[in-house]
């Protein structure tokens, strides 16, 4: 009962880091039209065809309804109020880290993050950043050397517009949902990456390069391809908050792993998730979505998703190579008035094709959180395998914790395994550790990441520990 | 000399990439008993799958005669209706399917694969019954699901009272002594031993010698890596005690 | 328990409206076209969304409202187009101490009355639409099954499809304090019907058991939605389900758990398997969790595969037939649904439906 009060009281906490930050940036009248796509094409200085590309989206989206499917409430957007170009011109508003509020300080010395990041997360004047930055050239030749191509969409449009032309939108077609169909009409920037041949990238992409990546605005689009035989891990987001003045996140992430490559995907998210009463927060509707093209190919999600105060997305894995394998490995937590709909897509198309679906969702305060999956053996799917295992975690007794898989088998030789709880947070957990010296919140944060460590240990070694550190930030709150 | 029961010769076979049996020979006479001991991984349950022609399993080389018959080249089904009876380490459960309709099944099969007429139900049941009460077990054990939620014990017994029923002349025990306490083991020895005759012969796969004291085997095989390291009388099972498996290894790789 | 006390939505209730799956997604395996006869489309377009029932005495609305907030079209309709007199001759049927019925929307079912067996125990049930005479039209059937104040309850319901039409059949459970409902099904046939079932835990301590087989035959469509709501504290579910997929038929199970914020100390449990026996067979699951509450106890599996070859091999280890031992083992998968049938005059009932069903259409 004790343990009950204390949860109860703690998890009504505020986000931490919900600051706002005045930045100056370039930026075209509000509202959505084909003037304001040529503008965007025109300011990107882009090749016809890319423009012809955001045109054709745009007509497409204007006559597609805005979906209503998922398990959310979600106050309307006013699409024609949206400013859909932004240059990244921001300034700094802070002088000094001294003028940081300390709370958020702190949180940055918890996490771990250096002072050089954390000055460029506050917005603090960035010319301290320089050491960082020359950091991230040094690798980018090393990069250069291997021929990998890792670089701004924007720039690969220019630079590299065969491959781009070739691969972009194939593996999210315009038509696809009504999000997708507004970044390919909008889409501000995002990464390239092309990773040739046989190569295995030596670093974690964009560890180096997370804060030159910021700012990409509210349409990001994201292009990863990765030839024969080849491997790459990437990383997208950090344990950081964010700040974004943008209310809607509508970012697309295409991967496509040619025969015997390995693309392995890792995303922190920590938007602005709303006040403690549900206030503000960030719409965090992304389409990501990867194809197994070739035989023998790998596509691995990895999620920690703690932020924004709704979040709509199902990363999701075509496996048409045959052999090919697909993971999708998550965590949500929602807490206050957050709510999450994610999930993945598993689609066999390809003989003996295996997936694997790990997903914990942790729900408190009068959160809603939900598991969504699909799981689909198509009739060429011979000897396929999946196995799911969805768990949902409830603290306190306002929030709600949902599981919606569908799985739909169209192949006798093909195997579905899924299994999925829900339960409460052990209090026998709870009370042992507490017996042993810890206090609620410890408790708490130790016995969640227990709960989530089949995700966690998914991670790259440094984010794995970040990420732990955030879940147990995240569940902080008025206890002790 | 008498005809010989089962004849295996440089039988080669594994799983699909890999050659686990490398070439194994032996033979057994009617009812002669003869055990197979071997550490874990050393391919005794492997050998015991592949005579009774599990799927999955693949033959590489060699050839196995039943009875002079080709039995690599038979069914699961024909192997049994041959004589050949395996029981298994872990029995399979199998919820919705009752013991009487398994067994009722079973028994009528193999007649007829013997040219026998089959059972009519009241004979049946009688028959099986009185097994069952040999056995020990309890009445309505008839009425449950085949293996479903059986105790270690009683996963063995049912084992037994197929081999009861079926009456093969080849007995493939594999670790039948495995997860039985002392008196579970002693039990199910018992009933085993009930069984020897002098036309029904056993293979007894085990890595524990208190099995094989009960059992007094007339061979003892050492399989070591997918081949017979040496074979023996009762020496080698007190050989293989006294001196552990890797003095045994040792020294038969070492004798010229 | 008064009708007017299980009656008003709780908080949580209203919260779970504003999320309900569309039409589109609740029909999704089945267009909802399909099943509705035309005499009834219309009221599908114009008041699906209003109260159903307007013309009824309050008492009997409010009795319903504890299905009100489910937004299943097929329900809607039906509950709409139920004559006020039917109400009368629910209160005319004794059983389970308080009422079982079957309610069948005027005019609907032409020629057809329904004749369960009933007694004091238990409610038996076959449900042969090819057996119906020229049913012009799609039709909807429905059940009531109020299982009062300490009683338990056993239902067996047999569901014949009709290749000629699609078929829907609605039961509906209320199940009061104390209570135990049983609720065993098996669609067979070799046409296209969609059983929807929805259970309303009401009172404390309720418990219910829904087993339920779905067979098929080539190109049958068969379609199961179970909704169960748990509504008071230290209620019970338990869902079976076990689904055999022949060439080319469709077979879906979709099967929804609801606890609400008022049901603590709920435990509900599924388990789903699917068999594909031939190729072209389609196979939908939809084992869904909904949860409103934190100390629950709930979970779910679902499988959907081909026979085991552990279990091949051992019954073919044994000397029986490969085909005899696929045929066993077929018939034991969809068995072990009604292992856990507490009446052995109902599980040998169950049983031998089972086996005549898959000795003659299988």
């Amino acid at each position: 009962m004790e343990n009950q009060l204390i949860l109860e009281d703690y998890l009504k906490s505020d986000y931490k880091y919900g600051f706002e930050t005045a930045i100056a940036t370039e930026t075209i009248p509000p509202g959505l039209n084909e003037d304001i796509i040529r503008l965007i094409s025109h300011k990107k200085n882009e090749p016809e065809w890319m423009l012809e590309k955001r045109l054709k989206a745009f007509k497409i989206w204007q006559r597609m309804p805005e979906p209503d499917w998922a398990k959310l409430s979600i106050e309307p957007v006013d699409f024609q109020s949206l400013i859909y170009y932004a240059a990244p011109k921001a300034k700094p508003a802070l002088q000094s880290l001294d003028e940081l509020d300390p709370e958020i300080k702190a949180t940055f010395d918890k996490l771990g993050i250096s002072l050089e990041e954390q000055k460029v997360l506050a917005g603090v004047a960035v010319d301290a950043v320089v050491d960082s930055v020359s950091v991230a050239t040094t690798y980018k030749k090393k990069l250069a050397e291997l021929g990998i191509i890792f670089c701004s969409l924007s720039e690969a449009i220019r630079e590299h517009p065969d491959l781009v032309r070739k691969y972009l939108g194939t593996v999210v077609p315009e038509r696809d949902n009504f999000y997708a169909c507004l970044n390919t009409a909008v889409f501000s920037d995002g990464s390239f990456v092309y990773i040739p041949k046989g190569v295995r990238c030596p670093i974690e992409l964009s560890t180096y390069f997370r804060i030159n990546t910021m700012n990409t605005g509210q349409f990001e689009r994201t292009l990863i391809i990765a030839d024969e035989g080849s491997y790459v891990s990437y990383l997208e987001g950090c344990t950081a908050p964010m700040r974004d003045e943008n209310q809607l996140h509508a970012a697309v992430v295409e991967l496509i792993a040619l025969d015997h490559a390995e693309i392995k995907y890792s995303t922190i998210q920590n938007w602005y998730p709303g006040d403690k009463n549900g206030r503000g927060g960030i719409y965090n509707f992304v389409t990501k979505r990867g194809i197994c093209k070739g035989p023998h190919s790998k596509i691995s999600w990895t999620q920690v998703e703690t932020g924004s105060a709704i979040t709509w997305k199902y990363p999701s894995v075509i496996l048409k190579g045959d052999h090919s394998v697909g993971e999708f490995y998550s965590v949500a937590l929602t807490r206050n008035f957050q709510q999450a709909d994610t999930g993945t897509k598993m689609i066999h198309l390809g003989a003996n094709t295996r997936s694997v679906i790990i997903s914990k969702g942790i729900s408190a305060g009068n959160s809603q959180n939900t598991y969504r999956g699909l799981v689909k053996f198509s009739a060429s799917a011979r000897g396929a395998r999946n196995f799911s295992q969805c768990d949902s975690m409830l603290l306190g007794s306002h929030c709600g914790a949902h599981t919606f898989p569908y799985i739909e088998s169209n192949c006798p030789s093909a195997v579905v395994e899924h299994e999925a709880t829900t339960s409460k947070i052990s209090d026998d957990q709870l009370f042992y550790l507490r017996q042993r010296g810890l206090d609620m919140e410890k408790a708490v944060g130790l016995v969640v990441n227990g709960y989530c460590r089949e995700v966690l240990q998914q991670l790259p070694m440094e984010f794995a520990v970040e990420a732990q550190k955030l879940l147990s930030i995240s569940l902080e709150g008025s206890v002790g | 000399m008498s005809k010989k029961l089962l004849e295996i010769q440089n039988l080669r076979a594994g799983t699909e990439d890999k050659e686990i049996l490398r070439g194994i020979s032996l033979a057994i006479q009617p009812g002669e008993v003869h055990a197979i001991m071997g550490q874990n991984g050393s391919g005794k349950s492997t050998l015991a799958y592949v005579l009774a022609g599990k799927p999955g399993y693949e033959v590489f080389g060699g050839s196995v005669w039943m009875n002079g018959k080709d039995l690599l080249s038979m069914e699961p089904e024909e192997r049994a209706g041959e004589g050949l009876f395996l029981a298994f380490q872990y029995p399979v459960e199998i919820p919705g399917l009752n013991m009487s309709t398994f067994l009722r099944h079973a028994v009528n099969e193999v007649r007829q694969y013997r040219g026998l007429d089959p059972l009519d139900a009241k004979n049946f049941l009688k028959l099986v019954r009185e097994k069952v009460q040999e056995l020990g077990l309890s009445s309505d054990f008839l009425k449950r699901a085949v293996n479903a939620g059986f105790s270690g014990g009683e996963k063995k017994k049912n084992e037994i009272l197929q081999l009861l029923l079926l009456e093969p002349s080849l007995v493939i025990l594999d670790e039948t002594d495995s997860g039985l306490d002392l008196d579970a083991l002693k039990q199910v020895t018992e009933h085993i031993l009930r069984l020897k005759s002098p036309e029904r012969s056993f293979l007894i796969i085990t890595h524990y010698p208190k099995l094989l004291e009960y059992l007094k085997p007339d061979v003892v095989h050492v399989m070591d890596d997918g081949q017979i390291l040496c074979s023996g009388g009762w020496e080698v099972v007190k050989d293989l005690e006294e001196h552990g498996f890797e003095n045994i290894r040792q020294s038969v790789l070492n004798a010229p | 328990m008064t009708p007017a006390d299980i009656m008003a939505p709780s908080r949580a209730e209203l919260a779970v409206l504003a999320g309900q799956p569309s039409p589109r997604e609740l029909y999704k395996y089945s267009p909802l076209s399909k099943w509705i006869p035309e005499s009834l489309a219309g009221v599908l377009h114009k008041e699906i969304s209003t109260s159903f029932a307007t013309k009824w005495p309050d008492e009997i609305r409010s009795f319903f409202r504890i299905f009100d907030h489910v937004h299943d079209p097929l329900l809607r309709i039906f509950l709409r187009t139920l004559e006020p007199q039917l109400w009368q001759e629910v209160q005319g049927h004794s059983l389970f101490s308080k009422t079982a019925l079957s309610l069948s929307p005027g005019g609907i079912v032409s020629g057809f009355q329904i004749r369960p067996e009933i007694s004091d125990s238990f409610f038996n049930l076959k449900l042969d639409f090819q057996e119906i005479e020229a049913p012009a039209q799609p039709s909807i059937t429905g059940f009531l099954v109020w299982v009062g104040e300490g009683i338990s309850a056993d239902v067996c319901l047999e569901i014949i499809s009709d290749p000629r039409k699609a078929h829907s059949v609605l039961i509906l459970v209320v199940a009061e304090k104390d209570s135990r409902t049983d609720l065993n099904l098996i669609i067979s046939g070799s046409g296209q019907v969609r059983c929807n079932t929805f259970v309303s835990l009401a009172g404390p301590a309720a418990r219910a058991h829904l087993r339920s087989v779905i067979l098929s035959s080539p190109s049958s469509h068969h379609d199961l939605h179970n909704w169960v709501q748990h509504r008071a504290p230290e209620t019970e579910s338990n869902q079976t389900v076990r689904l055999l997929g022949a060439k080319d038929s469709t077979s879906v199970f979709s099967g929804q758990i609801v606890v609400e914020n008022s049901a603590p100390r709920t435990t509900a449990y599924q388990s789903a398997k699917g068999l594909l026996l031939d190729e072209g067979a389609f196979v939908y699951m939809r084992p869904f969790l909904e949860i409103y509450h934190d100390d629950v106890k709930c979970s779910h599996g679902c499988t959907t595969g081909f026979l085991d070859p552990e279990q091949l091999f051992y019954l073919r280890s044994r000397g029986i037939s490969e085909s005899r031992a696929r045929q066993e083992l077929t018939e034991a998968f969809v068995r072990e649904v009604f292992s856990s049938v507490g009446s052995v005059i109902q599980r040998e009932y169950l049983n031998s439906a089972l086996k005549h069903i898959l000795n003659t259409c299988m």
